[in-house]
């Protein structure tokens, strides 16, 4: 029995760097990476337009950075890796002013808040109005996991969690949303 | 119907399947184990319609954005942008460089313009001040240079001591010009 051989990912793209076509590069990998790049940062910052203008920034950053890879990590994890670095530092600049008695789950809760909807006093509960209740990382979870066409392996590469800490997350988010919304609907 | 109920055991044991049956990961014996519970546990059939519906809700609350055509145009606008810059940057610094190595050996000719005249003038006073003062002092030096001219005299028959007001003469001059020399650089650097 013959097997073919393992092609390597992106392959044509590292032919692109070895020759330092930085250029060529960046116009090979964008079609496979910015859309996946744009929901992670949506499920992260929870704002359109601000997910398109840090993709933007984070291509940039990686365009910048081409020359520098060295192919230690995969394009998608060093991709991925600039993206959450790039959303975790736009999170960190719009972060509110803090006393230092103050604990991480009130600046989560104040994170949250900034993309929460509007509540309404309609009987109708909405998921998009318990999805904002659920702490941080569930959020972004369940966000990801159902802009990526519910893959779990793409979720967790996207967020580098391994594949069972994502199945698990998304289990305890589901099981919350299903909480909140027997809550919500009872009160 | 078993009376599971709300007990936290039951729902520990069998919800995460009911999710990894939704989601089609669950084969053989496994499925089989959760469909015969699911048939006679009304609790996780609620729990089941529940999964159900959350997906179908999630599903529609959460399109899978992409972002519009024009990106990568705007974004190759930026990358061009910036490229121009750096080659501008790139040309203003090479001009420079090119500039700083036409006065660096502009100096360097004047230099050298300025040094040649000067050793010359230097050789020459020494020769002439050494030859003029032969006859006044007995120099151990001043001999050997007058041993010199005597050689000079024996080997072409000349006598090497009518040169001396011409090799005095042009001594002064070297160092004239060594002194005009340096004069001029700063104004033609200027």
């Amino acid at each position: 029995m013959t097997h073919a051989p393992a092609v390597r990912p992106d392959a044509d793209v590292h032919e692109r760097l070895q020759a330092k076509q930085y250029r060529e590069a960046l116009a090979l990998l964008l079609p496979r990476y910015r859309d996946k790049v744009f929901r992670l940062c949506v499920s992260m910052l929870g704002d359109r337009a601000l997910a398109e203008d840090v993709t933007q920034d984070i291509f940039m950053r990686v365009w910048r950075a081409l020359p520098g890879y060295g192919a230690q990590a995969s394009l998608s994890t060093w991709i991925y890796a600039i993206s959450k670095n790039a959303c975790l530092s736009e999170l960190r600049k719009r972060r509110p002013h803090v006393s230092l008695d103050h604990n991480a789950d009130e600046y989560d809760a104040e994170i949250a808040s900034l993309s929460a909807p509007e509540q309404d006093d309609s009987a109708t509960v909405s998921v998009t109005q318990v999805l904002d209740r659920l702490p941080e990382r569930y959020r972004q979870a369940v966000i990801l996991f159902y802009m990526e066409d519910k893959s779990y392996e793409q979720t967790a590469e996207s967020l580098g969690l391994p594949l069972g800490t994502v199945k698990a997350l998304l289990h305890r988010a589901r099981k919350r949303l299903i909480d909140l919304t027997r809550e919500t609907e009872m009160a | 119907m078993t009376p599971h109920g709300n007990h936290p055991d039951h729902d520990l044991e069998w919800h995460e399947r009911l999710q990894d049956w939704l989601d089609g990961d669950l084969e053989g014996p496994e499925r089989a184990a959760l469909e015969r519970h699911l048939a006679s546990c009304a609790h996780c059939q609620d729990t089941l319609e529940h999964l159900q519906d959350l997906d179908r809700e999630l599903q529609s609350a959460l399109p899978k954005p992409a972002l519009d055509e024009t990106f990568d145009a705007r974004l190759f606008a930026r990358i061009d942008e910036i490229d121009d810059q750096r080659s501008a940057a790139r040309a203003r610094a090479q001009a420079q460089a090119e500039s700083e190595l036409a006065t660096l050996a502009g100096q360097w000719r004047r230099t050298l313009q300025a040094v040649v005249p000067s050793i010359v003038a230097t050789v020459a006073v020494v020769i002439a001040l050494a030859s003029s003062l032969a006859d006044i002092v007995g120099m151990p030096g001043v001999q050997w240079l007058q041993a010199l001219g005597a050689r000079g005299e024996d080997a072409t028959g000349v006598d090497v001591a009518s040169f001396l007001p011409f090799v005095v003469l042009a001594a002064f001059a070297a160092a004239a010009s060594y002194v005009v020399a340096r004069w001029l650089t700063p104004l033609a650097e200027s």
